[in-house]
């Protein structure tokens, strides 16, 4: 019974250890979409250009159940690293105005944020899913 | 209070009636005799209906309430029926006798009533049920009554009760009071009924974008409150503050209606610490949408049949948008942050009814091209709102939300540069396509709705099509809108696309104005000139 016990406290302590992972396992390559969990961050593949998504701080987009005055808007919080520039935080936007946050010679573009809100219960931070692309600034 | 306590009461009130004796009519009668004769007329007539309805036994009573003679010279006689010394809820018998002496009966006399009257529920559980029935909070101050609730409409059969009025303050009520009848047997809560007597009022709203205008609010127990009892069945439509919460299913969290000690509420700032000054435009904005389709289209509210909504402002943190949603029947208004000021000008409270009202007629699907037609008939009925309001601060235009962007406001200076959508010219925004195309759908409904608010634009107002150049000849706001309501009342239905709008249109321009008529081209030709053909 106490290896039983031990067995499933190892496990969960994996589980919990890769939930909390800083870093996402598999690291994007540039030019392509990938996603990021609130909270975690992405090394880009074949540089050493990292991106953390930070969080959503405001979150106006039309929830699913009601019916609205606009699409609305989210604000994406991403902090960037490396490719040769200082450390900085950026915010992009879901619908205005930027999309994409410039960093150095690179740019990182909010493809997309999930899930989309409804409209009696904040979004858990960790809910938030967010789509990005980096590419070489033109 | 004991049941002997209140039998006793009412034993008191009991008039003795004096026998005057002989036939006094005919002759000419001082008013206190005539009323003594009236009685006994009227007395010996109800006499023989209380056999009738086998009240004349043992337990069964009537007091007399209150007696007068009116303008007429006839006299009324007010009875309360008695069942073994409690009073018997809504038993009531009235005599009237004229000068005659004929003599009419109106009774709402309870018949064979069988009651142990010796309570089992004390009255103190009885005002706890009471008290929560109504959903009280806090303090609150109650009057148990021993009495006898007859079967019929308020109770399946005869009841000894507990009559308990409760007053005091529910979640979002501030001042409340219920009449509550508790089984004194069993302690079941069996009726109740919102029985606060409130006075209907003219309040001042200074608003942040519509200027100083009346609101209807309502006057109770010293308060007043941002309820128009004059709009909105069950108690009216009102305006609450949601507290900047968005966790109101979840948590129960209440919206309080808006409450003040004098009737004025906002002071007119758009960066306002008043948090009525939103409560105000919220709630000029649902009475003037209300008054829009009851005058213009005969609609008694959103449902139709008057069923109450309300408005929520202060919706989430610095929250840039606006919503209807039918869960809750209610508009909901965000406060803005660097975009927007609150969200609560006219046409935007327009625009957010007009989708409650879609849902009770078309429901069209809010996605893909049936979501752009959907929104667009929010924006067209928003729009003719504000056109009807025909208010000097926010006049009406073809844009929507032009008076909520910050940018627009310079120093208290207004200039129109941005909205959230141009019904004359839908791609000013950059987004909305002016031309309806098969790719349509594919974009959000906010978005889609362009092709369909500028064939609206052209149908009421007349000019250039910025899709295709077609000139079309506008037929006027009036007879547009009444197209465009019969249209989402009898033609659309929930899958309703661009071209379904169009054959809708026409059917409702054809029974409104004639086959053939020149509104029925109008229409052909507003659809034409977004390439809807």
């Amino acid at each position: 019974m106490r290896s039983v016990l031990a067995a499933a406290a190892g496990a969960s302590l994996v589980l919990v250890a890769l939930a909390c992972s800083a870093v996402s396992p598999d690291a994007p390559s540039l030019d392509r979409d990938f996603e990021l969990r609130a909270g975690a961050t992405a090394r880009i593949d074949g540089s050493d250009l990292t991106v953390r998504f930070d969080g959503v701080p405001n979150d106006s987009r039309c929830p699913t159940d009601v019916q609205c005055i606009s699409a609305g808007d989210a604000t994406v919080e991403l902090h960037v690293s490396g490719g040769g520039a200082a450390d900085a935080s950026h915010e992009v936007h879901t619908h205005d105005e930027p999309h994409e946050a410039r960093h150095g010679a690179w740019s990182v573009v909010l493809v997309k944020l999930e899930p989309r809100p409804v409209s009696t219960r904040p979004t858990p931070r960790g809910d938030y899913l967010v789509t990005l692309r980096v590419s070489r600034a033109r | 209070m004991s049941s002997t306590t209140i039998r006793n009461r009412w034993l008191l009130a009991v008039l003795v009636f004096f026998v005057a004796g002989g036939l006094l009519s005919g002759r000419v009668l001082s008013a206190e005799k005539r009323l003594v004769h009236a009685r006994q007329l009227g007395w010996a007539r109800l006499q023989a209906h209380l056999a009738d309805l086998r009240l004349d036994g043992a337990g069964h009573a009537l007091v007399e309430r209150r007696a007068r003679t009116d303008e007429r010279g006839i006299t009324h006689v007010r009875y309360q029926q008695l069942y073994k010394g409690l009073e018997v809820f809504e038993g009531e018998a009235i005599t009237h006798v004229d000068a005659s002496d004929a003599v009419e009966l109106t009774s709402s006399l309870f018949g064979e009533i069988e009651l142990d009257t010796e309570d089992a529920v004390g009255s103190a559980a009885a005002v706890q049920a009471s008290a929560r029935g109504a959903g009280l909070v806090g303090q609150y101050w109650a009057e148990p009554v021993l009495q006898v609730l007859p079967r019929g409409e308020r109770s399946d059969v005869d009841r000894l009760v507990w009559h308990v009025r409760v007053n005091g303050h529910t979640a979002t009520e501030p001042t409340a009071q219920w009449d509550a009848f508790v089984d004194a047997k069993t302690g079941e809560l069996v009726w109740a009924f919102d029985s606060l007597e409130t006075t209907a009022a003219i309040g001042a709203g200074k608003t942040m974008y519509a200027g100083n205008v009346a609101l209807d609010t309502d006057f109770a127990s010293g308060t007043y409150a941002l309820r128009d009892t004059t709009r909105g069945g069950g108690g009216g439509n009102y305006t609450c503050d949601n507290n900047n919460r968005i966790d109101l299913v979840i948590f129960r969290r209440p919206c309080p209606t808006f409450t003040r000690a004098t009737n004025v509420f906002g002071n007119n700032m758009k960066n306002s610490t008043d948090r009525s000054t939103a409560a105000a435009d919220a709630h000029y904005g649902l009475q003037l949408t209300w008054d829009y389709y009851k005058n213009t289209h005969g609609r008694n509210g959103i449902d139709g049949a008057g069923r109450r909504t309300y408005s929520r402002v202060h919706y989430g943190n610095q929250y840039e948008n606006a919503f209807w949603s039918d869960s809750c029947f209610c508009m909901t208004y965000g406060d803005g942050k660097t975009t927007f000021f609150p969200l609560v000008s006219i046409d935007v409270a327009g625009h957010e009814m007009s989708h409650g009202v879609m849902s009770k007629e078309a429901n069209l699907t809010y996605s893909g091209e049936s979501g752009g037609l959907n929104e667009s008939n929010s924006d067209i009925f928003g729009t003719l709102v504000e056109f009807s309001a025909n208010n000097v601060q926010d006049p009406g235009d073809w844009l929507i939300g032009e008076r909520i962007y910050r940018a627009n406001w310079n120093g208290g200076i207004f200039t129109p540069n941005a909205a959230l959508r141009y019904m004359d010219e839908p791609s000013r925004d950059g987004i909305s396509p002016n031309c309806w195309s098969s790719s349509l759908g594919s974009l959000d409904v906010h978005y889609s709705s362009g092709p369909n608010n500028h064939m609206f634009y052209l149908l009421a107002n007349g000019g250039t099509s910025k899709c295709n150049g077609n000139v079309v000849s506008g037929i006027g706001r009036n007879k547009a809108g009444a197209i465009w309501y019969k249209a989402i009342a009898d033609y659309m239905t929930a899958s309703t696309k661009y071209a379904g709008a169009r054959a809708a249109a026409l059917n409702a321009a054809a029974a409104l104005y004639g086959l053939g008529s020149a509104e029925y081209d109008a229409v052909a030709a507003a659809y034409a000139a977004i390439n809807v053909n």
